[in-house]
């Protein structure tokens, strides 16, 4: 990885890293005195998505129907012209696809993976959705370097655990630093601050910058840049986690063939590897629940080990890099 | 700048309201304009006549100023492409029994003046809202429905945001696609004409593959959204809007859309107002925000000029660093605006010459693209300077303005 003095060389400060988007519009009735919180956390997104591409940056995100087309807007404005693709989006096959035209975009501006539960297998999971998000979830952890979260829903009628919340702890599990923008509330305010500080640490953040982005102050509008001038001054600290998924391409044809054709990688995800993700979240969602911040802190500090299916299959990381 | 327009015989009246204006919106100027006269200087983004009457019978000298406001205040019409007579207007009603203004703003809802702290309140409230839907890259208000289940409420909205002074648009989805049209860049241009989406969300809009188009379109350029959902239902029928968190809930328990109660009206505009004003106080907060982003680095911050917002700001060390800085309220992509700041550098650096660092600081949703500053760049040749947004300010002034953090 770069020192800061050896990018001070010539090449775009961000160049290589690999940031992650996780998030939602949190539900209104938890908004609280922040009468536009929609609008700031949509800013947030294309400020730090406009602000990241700009200086070379790739974004990878789980194609989020509210923050898909502003990404890849913003994809077009400060990639299009080098005909790169540096925002990647990753979606759940299960979940339903994009319009023609929502694809269309896509296609031009965005790399694109599907996750894929093999056919049948969703059915062994208790709550389907959960086992297509999850899946989904993997796919994106392994293509990352850092992972930006930000509010979240809260699911109050239902009790359903945050999404945002499960993304990071799957994250940190797997060694990837994480950037709760508590500030902004929303799901990620399930978990009391000295959770959240578990949830942060590795990501080199001083207690007060990260009582910056978790505490809700005036200057939030000012989170984008401050997250921004963060990773550029530790740049070298990103990247390197290790984890990868190796995963098997669909229906037998081969990957070349696919490329060619344009069609879009899917990943299939054994269905072990979900369930045992499901397992790992387990005891993180009981101690987000408790507020037990040491349970956390012990539970991340185990890294999780991949496997390999078996020789002769394709890294999805070679994969997406052969542009 | 914000006039309030009297006959000479109502002058105590409108100095009143002149004193309350000025205090609460420090950010732009407010004088009393006389029927007769014309309205003095070039149009300004914060300009807006609060029209004070006593009945709803105009006289020439009324109708001449007026006149002359939007004539000056031109806009784009969003059908046609050409510019016609516009601006912000907001009747006063000083009669309680004569609230119908005379033409030719009789179409606009006025307020009645009762001299109270809550009326006067409210007055500046609505003020704050324009200048917010002022501050958006559009100014219409787009109602996209379905025929023809959404045809009669989306025309209810059009007539009662006209009345409430908006320039609403009616925007139809055509039955079908055009075929062989660059759909998404047809849509993409038409959105750009928008500061707010309005989505009549009847239970078959979902099938019109054109407003869903328009809502993908939005939401990539910032426009907010707002479903006004009529039946019962409490979510929209697009998936996309699903997560959409506002919404007006309208029609309870009524079959069909159609034109709304007064009740249901009062849900919709709260929404409005809400979302605009919130837009004209976050960009409000700009100046503050970066003199926190200045002095949090050990700059000493310093007033300049107030009303053009200009300042500066100072760090110790050799040599000194000494930025000028002016916080840009307009888009940045306002050339005018830009050039004028330019020739204020030049101007100062005649009757002052000290080296600073010019810094022109801007907040909107995203950063400029890299065509947009190339663009703003060109136009840029007196006297160069740098323009970042407000969020980039943190990386710029670390790494003491090093051009590579610039981009």
């Amino acid at each position: 990885m770069n020192t800061p003095d050896e990018l001070a060389e010539g090449s775009a400060p961000l160049a290589g890293l690999r940031i992650g988007l996780s998030g939602a519009v949190p539900e209104r009735e938890v908004w609280g005195d922040i009468q536009d919180l929609d609008r700031l956390i949509t800013r947030f997104v294309g400020q730090f998505a406009g602000m990241a591409f700009d200086l070379g940056a790739d974004i990878v995100h789980g194609s989020h129907p509210s923050f898909t087309p502003l990404l890849i807007e913003m994809a077009k404005q400060y990639c299009g012209e080098e005909g790169e693709k540096r925002l990647t989006l990753v979606r759940a096959e299960s979940l339903g696809e994009p319009s023609r035209y929502a694809r269309e975009r896509m296609s031009r501006y965005a790399n694109t993976t599907v996750s894929v539960l093999p056919g049948g297998v969703g059915m062994q999971f208790p709550n389907q959705r959960d086992a297509a998000l999850t899946a989904m979830r993997l796919v994106l952890i392994s293509q990352i370097d850092v992972l930006v979260a930000i509010g979240g829903k809260v699911h109050p009628d239902t009790g359903r655990p945050s999404g945002v919340l499960d993304e990071m702890a799957l994250a940190r599990l797997r060694g990837v630093p994480c950037f709760p923008i508590a500030a902004l509330g929303g799901g990620i305010q399930q978990a009391n601050p000295e959770v959240l500080r578990q949830f942060a640490a590795g990501a080199q953040l001083q207690p007060e910058e990260f009582d910056r982005l978790a505490v809700r102050s005036p200057d939030i509008d000012l989170a984008a840049g401050w997250l921004i001038a963060h990773l550029i001054k530790h740049r070298d600290k990103w990247g390197g986690t290790g984890f990868r998924i190796e995963g098997r391409f669909g229906h037998g044809m081969a990957l070349q063939t696919q490329r060619a054709r344009g069609n879009i990688p899917r990943v299939e995800i054994r269905p072990e590897m979900v369930a045992n993700a499901l397992q790992e979240l387990d005891p993180v969602r009981s101690a987000i629940k408790s507020g037990a911040a040491d349970v956390v802190a012990n539970l991340f500090t185990t890294r999780s080990e991949v496997e390999p299916i078996s020789s002769g299959f394709v890294e999805l990381q070679h994969l997406l890099l052969d542009r | 700048m914000i006039r309030v327009l009297c006959e000479a015989s109502e002058i105590a009246t409108g100095d009143a309201i002149v004193a309350y204006l000025r205090e609460g919106l420090a950010a732009s100027a407010v004088e009393i304009q006389l029927t007769g006269s014309a309205w003095s200087g070039d149009p300004e983004w914060d300009d807006a006549l609060v029209v004070l009457f006593r009945d709803n019978v105009a006289n020439d000298a009324f109708v001449q100023s007026i006149d002359s406001y939007k004539n000056l205040h031109r806009v784009p019409d969003p059908q046609s492409g050409q510019s016609v007579p516009g601006g912000f207007i907001l009747p006063v009603a000083l009669d309680p029994a004569a609230t119908k203004p005379p033409p030719p703003i009789d179409l606009i809802k006025s307020l009645t003046w009762d001299g109270t702290a809550a009326v006067a309140s409210r007055l500046l409230e609505r003020l704050k809202v324009l200048l917010g839907l002022a501050l958006m890259r559009g100014h219409s208000i787009f109602i996209s429905y379905k025929q023809p289940t959404g045809a009669m409420l989306a025309q209810d909205l059009y007539d009662r945001l006209l009345g409430a002074g908006f320039a609403p648009w009616l925007d139809a989805a055509p039955h079908s696609l055009p075929v062989g049209a660059n759909v998404q860049a047809t849509i993409h241009r038409h959105i750009e004409s928008a500061a707010l989406l309005i989505l009549v969300d009847t239970e078959d809009v979902a099938q019109s593959d054109w407003i869903g188009e328009e809502i993908d379109a939005a939401y990539a350029q910032f426009v907010p959204i707002l479903p006004v959902i009529p039946g019962g239902r409490n979510t929209s029928s697009f998936i996309s809007v699903k997560s959409n968190e506002r919404r007006a809930l309208v029609q309870a328990g009524q079959p069909t859309a159609g034109p709304l109660s007064d009740q249901d009206w009062d849900v919709v505009l709260h929404e409005v107002e809400a979302l605009l004003l919130s837009c004209y106080q976050r960009r409000m907060r700009i100046i503050a925000h970066a003199e926190k982003e200045f002095t949090a680095q050990g700059y000493q911050w310093q007033v300049l000029d107030p009303r053009r917002r200009m300042y500066f700001a100072r760090l110790e060390g050799q040599p000194p660093m000494q930025v000028l800085s002016h916080c840009l309220i307009h888009e940045p992509t306002d050339i005018a605006a830009l050039k004028a700041y330019e020739q204020y550098l030049v101007d100062r650096s005649k009757a002052t010459p000290m080296p600073v660092t010019p810094l022109c600081v801007y907040d909107r949703n995203s950063i400029l693209s890299k065509y947009e500053r190339k663009n703003v760049h060109q136009f840029l040749v007196l006297y160069p300077y740098t323009l970042a947004h407000v969020n980039q300010l943190h990386t710029i002034i670390s790494n003491n303005f090093n051009p590579r953090f610039l981009t």
